[in-house]
């Protein structure tokens, strides 16, 4: 009966949910994802379409441009890497340990979100230029990091750092102390704990986190024009280019650029994402 | 096999064990038994080595153990939660105590798969070698996490509420079949539990713990009939406790005089006098009497009646009587009672204690309403 009366005044509703309010936040979803996301991004597309096919070739895959797609995808590669590691280093230390100044560490990592990134850049030059204090202290081993692709990747590193330590640390505090126990009264050695036990359980939220750390290294542009010193084909990271190209007033060339790093981020994304959602099926599949 | 000499642990303030002594023979089954916090799990757990005793020493196998870690005392522990390692199959998570060997202990590939097969075979899981934790139901967890445990062919088996995340049937179920693979296989077993009848129903020997200290140990059918102290014995199953006066060993339980021979002699001393529900006769009365008591109500559990009575003084007590004996009573709400103790263990405050039975000479009124038949 009330089946009837509901939808006397609700027509479209063929039954009732459980969960009220379905349609009109499906709405808002999708007004905000269409405003904020696809138009801007359909808008690149459009315009690099205009070009021809042949001209967009021309200008997306130049090798100057190559390198830089290069370096930008490489190196944000690398940078999330070594963010894997260390981010589970920080992680492990503010989750499994009680020391003083935990809560001051524990604040210090998300300063990389707070700062302007223009900031982290300069700060970052100044330390690793040549007349920097690391700087200094590397150039006698030849180790050059400021205005090369090295330098590139450390400012990668630094501002990728906390999503990898965000998205872990609540996977590893949840992490049941039962399971280190299991394995060390089955015979298991400490690092073979780790290595079976404990790195397989946080796998999940490692790699999003990585692959956060990765898609913020691959579209990072302040803290990196600095120290990378934006040398063509060396030191010139892809977003830079696509800046460089609107200030000559080539709007086709920057959405050309801008067009291919946008297909490879979410063809690596996707991918990245497919990974997750066949380990998760193979573990909890029914 | 086990020797556990004089323990003591405090976390902080709270002293979870208090100078513990207790030894496991080889191939017994023994349950710790006793309410949460009074360190039966801590127990089983510096048994364990997961857990370092502040003092005190723990022998295997007639060797000091006490500072050995888990990982070297070859003893094989169940949680109460299975801990499987959720991102490994069934067969991973059975061999893995095998794979973490080194390379010299290691066995061979096919060995290995030989092992866990049979122990799938064992704990009635073959065929499901290549499922994940999360695709088995809470009853087949726990087999894999004890086929997991006995994979590495432990001197010891050590339960940590092995059937607590479970329900009641497969529970059940599950607690029999524990004591026949334990009849099976002779390893040394220490299960903890707070449920007594899982405690007396799979238990060689029980030991009953309460703040930390052990207060009785025995066979099963032995702490029942002679509970240590009145703990023990309020917590062996349900019981009714009536504050009362002994004197010259006799004493008034809940409206009938009894007789507690033992305390003939002790004078005049307040005591608890425990009744266990099967033991308390319910008699209808006709009419309300001064100081009767009234049937509240009758829940019916299977063959048995368990029914809820009001003293006069606003008391609470449940008495179990058979279903027959029920429906001839005609028992109703409300209707004015009187109840009949067979029998009740009195303790005095010094833990001295005595069985009170009904005088054998029916000077007493109430010895005629007793129903012949029971």
């Amino acid at each position: 009966m009330s089946g009837a009366r509901v939808a006397l005044w609700r027509p479209w509703a063929r039954r009732r949910e459980a969960l009220p309010g379905f349609g009109l936040a499906m709405g808002l979803t999708l007004a905000i994802l269409c405003l904020v996301v696809l138009i801007p991004l359909s808008a690149v597309f459009a315009m690099s379409a205009g070009m021809g096919w042949e001209r967009f070739v021309a200008v997306g895959f130049e090798p100057r441009v190559m390198a830089a797609y290069r370096l930008s995808f490489g190196g944000a590669l690398l940078a999330a890497a070594i963010n894997g590691l260390a981010g589970l280093v920080v992680a492990w230390v503010l989750v499994r340990y009680d020391f003083p100044g935990r809560r001051m560490i524990d604040a210090m990592v998300d300063l990389p979100f707070a700062l302007p990134t223009a900031v982290a850049g300069i700060a970052l030059t100044t330390l690793y230029a040549p007349t920097g204090w690391l700087g200094g202290l590397l150039e006698p081993w030849g180790i050059k990091v400021a205005y090369t692709p090295v330098g590139v990747v450390v400012a990668m590193v630094f501002i990728g750092l906390p999503f990898v330590v965000r998205t872990v640390e609540p996977v590893l505090e949840e992490l049941d102390d039962e399971l280190e126990e299991a394995a060390e009264s089955l015979g298991a050695s400490r690092w073979q704990t780790v290595r079976m036990v404990i790195v397989p359980a946080i796998l999940p939220a490692l790699t999003t986190g990585m692959a956060l750390a990765f898609a913020r290294g691959v579209g990072e542009y302040g803290s990196v024009i600095f120290i990378a010193g934006n040398l063509p084909g060396i030191s010139e990271i892809a977003p830079l280019l696509i800046v460089t190209r609107l200030e000559q007033y080539d709007t086709a060339g920057a959405t050309a650029i801008a067009t291919v790093m946008l297909v490879l981020s979410f063809v690596l994304l996707l991918l990245i994402n497919l990974l997750q959602r066949w380990r998760a099926a193979r573990h909890t599949a029914d | 096999m086990i020797d556990i000499r004089s323990i003591t642990k405090r976390f902080g303030t709270f002293t979870a064990l208090k100078e513990v002594s207790l030894s496991v023979e080889p191939g017994e089954l023994v349950a710790l038994l006793g309410p949460s916090g009074s360190g039966k799990t801590t127990l089983l757990r510096i048994i364990a080595g997961l857990e370092f005793p502040d003092s005190g020493e723990v022998e295997f196998e007639g060797r000091p153990a006490t500072d050995l870690s888990a990982r070297d005392r070859r003893v094989g522990f169940v949680f109460q939660h299975f801990a499987l390692f959720r991102h490994m199959s069934v067969a991973d998570n059975i061999s893995f105590g095998l794979r973490v060997r080194e390379p010299a202990r290691r066995p061979h590939k096919a060995e290995i798969r030989e092992r866990v097969d049979h122990l799938l075979d064992m704990v009635q899981l073959r065929g499901l070698a290549g499922r994940y934790p999360s695709q088995l139901s809470g009853g087949q967890r726990q087999r894999v996490a004890l086929a997991r445990a006995l994979a590495v062919e432990p001197r010891v088996l050590l339960l940590d509420e092995p059937f607590g995340a479970l329900d009641a049937q497969v529970r059940k179920d599950l607690r029999r079949w524990l004591r026949h693979l334990h009849d099976d296989l002779k390893i040394t077993s220490v299960f903890v539990t707070h449920d007594q009848e899982e405690a007396m129903e799979v238990a060689d020997r029980v030991v009953v713990m309460d703040h930390g200290c052990i207060e009785q140990t025995g066979a099963p059918k032995d702490i029942y009939d002679h509970p240590a102290s009145a703990f023990v014995y309020r917590f062996l199953g349900n019981v009714n406790s009536f504050p009362c006066v002994i004197e010259d060993g006799w004493v008034q339980v809940a409206g009938a005089e009894l007789m507690a021979a033992d305390l003939a002699r002790a004078g005049r001393r307040e005591a608890t006098a425990f009744v266990r529900p099967h033991d308390l006769e319910v008699v209808p009365l006709d009419r309300p009497r001064r100081g009767a008591a009234h049937m509240r109500h009758a829940v019916v559990l299977g063959p048995m009646v368990r029914v809820e009575v009001d003293l006069a003084d606003g008391q609470t007590v449940e008495a179990e009587i058979g279903r027959e004996a029920f429906d001839r009573l005609g028992l109703r709400p409300h209707q004015p009672v009187a109840l009949l103790p067979r029998r009740a263990q009195v303790f005095l405050d010094d833990a001295v204690q005595a069985r009170a039975v009904p005088p054998h000479s029916g000077k007493g009124e109430e010895m005629q309403w007793r129903p012949r038949s029971m």
